[in-house]
């Protein structure tokens, strides 16, 4: 069959990008290869283990299993976006507090779905917080300290909202 | 892994897509894509062309009306848990997109989707069938209605003709009082061994003036238990006319066992697990 391209435009990360792409590129592939966004991760490529998860229109999906076409207009949130000026998002900080990552691998994956859902849930119980993280797979099995992340950013993010900024640099830097 | 190439179409209306499945038989529509892709990816379906309609306005709505309620076929499962009206009148919806795989499949996957795909483990085939779902297509030839009774052919086979297109699933209203949806999951895959969809009425002395219930996931096909029906109309719904009515339930199926589950222990769980299911709506 002859190749087939499409001109897709996403907004990766706030940016603007106009590609021609094959309709089988995967997303993963398309920010990966295309781009060159690498801290998205492809762990299983079978849509279970959510390593690759990003934030398509503000929603957490596993870009293995979306065509770069179908997210044509689609606004893209990848892990690169969560770090701002040098200061880490309030989950990040709160992985390296609580020892939330072994090997590293799925953590791309468990920072998009955890700021996701402090984001949109942020008293989750322990229960909630588990079923939210029901889409990733940690091979190091280390999702006690990752719960316990997610309960530490929650309360990050209470305790200075508006502040968070500041304070975050300061744990950055200290 | 990557698909097979294909050629790719993004629909602009429902006759847009009809037209385009019209010029190519071995042609497949795309929504979410959980259940189409997988399978791409590992080369089981290599279609030649794909027509994307996931996202037609016309397929996304959520209509609750007086006596019915209409989902158009491209809502995803997300958007079904998060409506107010309809968990409502149809509680068991809400129920049954929640425990489907995990929160970012929810947020891409859709009814209809789910529906064309007709895996015999589907967690809505079972809500499908024991709330009597209306499946509104049209095709070249105008528009149809198949009955949820109808729709399941064959594990990954439907009625929806080639050249049709699903619009949406319709449900009467008003459904009744008590209603679940429960599973026993795979411990690895998450996929229903067993999912009973179960909804019954019952008077102020717990007799069951109504009982509708379905399971998922045990048998060859998702299956409607109507001997458990027909048991418990007009009896009191206790433990011993649950267990009764589970057992002639778990009758109406028909059974295959495979490397890990042989047919009875198949069969056995679907007892179980209607028994369980009747037993929460008392």
């Amino acid at each position: 069959m002859e190749e087939e391209r499409h001109a897709v435009t996403l907004v990766v990360n706030g940016r603007a990008v106009t590609e021609e792409v094959e309709p089988r590129l995967l997303l993963s592939h398309f920010l990966r290869d295309n781009l060159g966004l690498t801290g998205t991760h492809v762990g299983c490529d079978t849509s279970q283990c959510g390593v690759c998860t990003v934030w398509v229109d503000g929603l957490p999906v596993k870009s293995c299993t979306v065509l770069t076409v179908q997210a044509d207009g689609s606004e893209i949130t990848t892990v690169e976006e969560l770090t701002h000026d040098g200061v880490p998002h309030v989950v990040q900080q709160a992985f390296q507090r609580e020892h939330g990552l072994q090997c590293g691998f799925c953590t791309p994956g468990a920072l998009m779905l955890s700021a996701w859902h402090v984001d949109h849930y942020p008293g989750a119980s322990d229960a909630e917080i588990r079923e939210a993280l029901d889409g990733l797979i940690c091979r190091c099995t280390g999702y006690e300290n990752i719960v316990r992340a997610v309960k530490r950013a929650q309360a990050l993010q209470e305790e200075a909202p508006a502040a968070m900024a500041g304070q975050a640099r300061e744990e950055a830097s200290s | 892994m990557i698909p097979a190439t294909f050629k790719y179409q993004r629909a602009h209306s429902v006759d847009d897509a009809i037209a385009a499945l019209a010029k190519d038989p071995g042609a497949k529509l795309l929504q979410g894509g959980h259940s189409l892709l997988p399978l791409m990816k590992l080369r089981l379906a290599r279609p030649g062309l794909v027509v994307d309609i996931g996202q037609l306005a016309e397929l996304r709505t959520i209509d609750v009306k007086a006596d019915s309620v209409f989902i158009g076929a491209a809502v995803r499962y997300h958007e079904i848990a998060d409506h107010a009206p309809l968990a409502q009148v149809m509680p068991v919806l809400k129920k049954t997109v929640s425990v489907i795989a995990d929160p970012q499949v929810r947020h891409r996957g859709t009814i209809g989707g789910s529906a064309a795909h007709a895996d015999p483990t589907s967690d809505l085939a079972a809500v499908f069938l024991a709330a009597d779902a209306r499946f509104m297509v049209r095709g070249p030839g105008g528009e149809r209605v198949i009955r949820a009774a109808d729709w399941y052919v064959a594990p990954l086979i439907t009625a929806l003709a080639s050249d049709e297109v699903l619009l949406g699933i319709e449900f009467a209203r008003p459904s009744p009082d008590h209603q679940t949806y429960l599973k026993f999951a795979h411990p690895a895959s998450g996929y229903a061994l067993a999912g009973v969809a179960a909804l019954v009425s019952y008077d102020a002395t717990l007799h069951v003036t109504k009982a509708q219930i379905a399971v998922t996931g045990a048998g060859v096909l998702p299956f409607r238990a109507k001997p458990a029906e027909n048991f418990l109309t007009g009896e009191r719904l206790t433990r011993e006319s649950a267990e009764q009515a589970a057992q002639l339930g778990a009758d109406a199926g028909e059974y295959e066992g495979d490397v890990q589950y042989p047919a009875e222990y198949r069969k056995n769980l679907a007892r179980v697990m209607i028994r369980r299911a009747l037993e929460s709506l008392a």
